[in-house]
């Protein structure tokens, strides 16, 4: 899959100052993601997934920062861009989708109000305009009557109207990537799957990318093409959506497989990942999963990993490099 | 743009929804505020007393029976009688007529005021919260110095420096009546600032000041409302002291506190002198302190210990 890149990460590096100490939240990570496609991004809480996504808007606040990388968009690097420009990309090239659809709106005002204002920081056109783009917006994202909800306030909607709402502000300006942060993991079950469909959809009629990030493999394999895996602010696994699943590679992929509840097989015990996520404020040496991995060897503990491709995917783990049948 | 070619077939549905929507809009939380008051009898009652009121200073020149500054010379200190109700004072002027009159100036002193405190409070107090560091250190530390000293002490100290008179009135209390707003309105932005819906507004390219007045401010608009009639009677107050040590409103104007100065001299022949002022002032901050609490309840619990 040959495809034409629309975002181009380098080497991003996203740091906390906190009072006890810097904590790398991203570390160094790189990928791409292509124009029309849909990239998942899976990881325990903690890893950096969020991070990464805000970093892709330069939304970092302080203390946090991006220490370093380059983040391209149609080769303009956006952590170079002054205040002006930033407030014209965002929004425009890249929306988002929050997790929370509960408290992503503004209380005071009609969710009509909210949609238009969006429309308005973008483009100059009349109220009436706004208007009747807003609820094109709202019927889009198969709200029904959306000229009445149009003049309702966020509390008279459900959680997954209310998450409409919220993908409906993100294309109000027609986004080439729109990144739905844990878009689902606020909704229950089938409102869940009603929300990928949409979100499917809305991909499919408008030509955007989607960066959906989640800790849930089940909303991945319903919609991703590509799948990054991240531990502890590192990409660790990254390869195409079927590959994840059938053939995974790094130990932490196929743990994370392995602790999906099973409902057809019988078993009390539920399987899980031993250990805890490393505390990023102290220094690790070796490979962050070495403590909690079973495969690990003295290498895992002494030598950082890099990354090696195998196939099609890029992973990061020694037991994919050369010399792992020799290393002690 | 494809999604927008497509125009709009529930173009005039909507507009035959119009009239819905205004139903529609019009539930929400001060519709709901509005219901919660409607039951506390007491507040109703103030606000209605305090519309009484505001139609009799602006009608004071029709309603009251003589000019305030009409002498009669001949009747000074007079008890209440057919021809002034509640008496003359020490220069037979009517008292009733006095009273409607400083009416004006309390609630004047009270609106205008408020026109100089809140759009300052709430200015500062928002872009401390909103920006924090260095900006929210300048602005907390004028805050906490103008409140150190006591409220009617530093006005009185503005007064020697603008000089005396109702303007004068209006700047000094204007200048220190922002201070309490700005704290309240400073720790509300600093709670919302971290709520999603302003992230997502970032994150759709939103400008500070679009988040400041479109999010923030919005946001915090019922505690701008309780804060301002909670601290209407405050400021008649401080101008009825001013006005009683002489620094405010000046003779022959009537004022309340003026008239209380006044009538300490004749305490004891024609107590009604400083009765009756003492009464309309008593009444008109108790309705506003009633109205106030009523408000706060109906508007946000939360608010309870304001």
């Amino acid at each position: 899959m040959a495809q034409e890149v629309l975002i181009q990460v380098k080497d991003l590096l996203t740091q906390f100052r906190l009072d006890d100490g810097l904590l790398t939240a991203v570390n160094g990570i790189s990928f791409e993601i292509h124009k029309g496609e849909t990239l998942g991004i899976v990881g325990e809480s903690g890893c950096g997934k969020s991070v990464t996504a805000l970093s892709l808007l330069n939304l970092i606040e302080p203390p946090g920062k991006v220490a370093g990388g380059e983040i391209l968009c149609d080769g303009v690097n956006v952590l170079k861009m002054n205040k002006r420009e930033l407030r014209s990309f965002r929004g425009n090239q890249i929306a988002m989708v929050f997790q929370e659809p509960m408290t992503s709106l503004n209380p005071v005002f009609t969710v009509g109000n909210q949609i238009d204002e969006v429309i308005r920081i973008h483009n100059r056109v009349s109220s009436h305009e706004a208007r009747e783009r807003t609820i094109e917006l709202l019927r889009l994202v198969n709200i029904p009557l959306p000229e009445q909800r149009y003049g309702e306030y966020p509390h008279q909607l459900s959680g997954g109207m209310r998450q409409r709402v919220m993908i409906a502000m993100a294309l109000a300006c027609n986004p080439k990537l729109l990144i739905c942060d844990e878009p689902t993991t606020a909704l229950d079950v089938t409102v869940q799957a009603q929300v990928l469909k949409l979100i499917n959809k809305l991909k499919r009629q408008m030509d955007m990318a989607i960066m959906l990030i989640t800790h849930d493999l089940a909303v991945i394999s319903s919609i991703a093409d590509r799948v990054i895996i991240m531990y502890a602010g590192q990409i660790v696994e990254e390869a195409i959506e079927r590959e994840i699943f059938t053939n995974p590679l790094h130990p932490y992929t196929e743990a994370l497989l392995k602790s999906i509840p099973s409902l057809s097989k019988n078993t009390e015990e539920l399987y899980m990942i031993k250990g805890m996520v490393p505390n990023l404020l102290q220094r690790h040496e070796g490979c962050l999963f070495a403590p909690r991995c079973e495969y690990a060897r003295e290498i895992c503990r002494s030598v950082e990993p890099s990354s090696c491709l195998v196939g099609n995917t890029k992973v990061l783990c020694h037991k994919y490099m050369d010399d792992w049948e020799v290393a002690p | 743009m494809s999604i927008f070619n497509r125009r709009s077939q529930g173009k005039d549905l909507a507009e035959r929804l119009g009239a819905r929507e205004d139903e529609l809009r019009a539930s929400t939380l001060y519709r709901d505020a509005w219901i919660r008051l409607k039951k506390n009898k007491l507040a109703l009652f103030a606000f209605a007393a305090i519309v009484v009121i505001v139609i009799i200073a602006i009608f004071a020149p029709l309603i009251a029976p003589y000019a305030p500054e009409t002498q009669d010379l001949k009747n000074r200190n007079q008890g209440p009688s057919d021809a002034h109700l509640l008496g003359t004072d020490s220069l037979g002027r009517d008292l009733l007529s006095r009273i409607i009159h400083g009416s004006r100036v309390s609630l004047m002193v009270g609106i205008i005021t408020e026109c100089i405190a809140v759009p300052l409070g709430v200015l500062l107090g928002s872009i401390a919260g909103y920006y924090g560091g260095k900006i929210d250190a300048v602005i907390s530390r004028i805050i906490e110095t103008l409140s150190s000293f006591p409220f009617i002490l530093f006005a009185m100290v503005l007064m020697y420096v603008f000089g005396t008179g109702l303007v004068a009135v209006f700047v000094a209390l204007g200048i220190i009546g922002w201070i309490g707003l700005a704290r309240l309105i400073r720790g509300q932005v600093i709670q919302l600032k971290e709520r999603e819906f302003v992230e997502a507004a970032r994150a759709a390219g939103a400008s500070d000041l679009t988040i400041i007045f479109k999010h923030l401010i919005p946001n915090c608009l019922s505690t701008i409302i309780v804060v301002i009639t909670l601290d209407i009677p405050d400021d008649i107050v401080y101008e009825a002291t001013l006005s009683f040590i002489g620094l405010g409103v000046q003779p022959p104007m009537p004022s309340w506190g003026s008239m209380l100065a006044e009538s300490m001299k004749y305490m004891r022949d024609n107590p009604g002198y400083a009765i009756y002022p003492g009464l309309a002032l008593m009444f008109l901050v108790l309705m506003f302190n009633t109205l106030g609490d009523g408000l706060r309840d109906a508007l946000d619990p939360k608010l309870k210990n304001l």
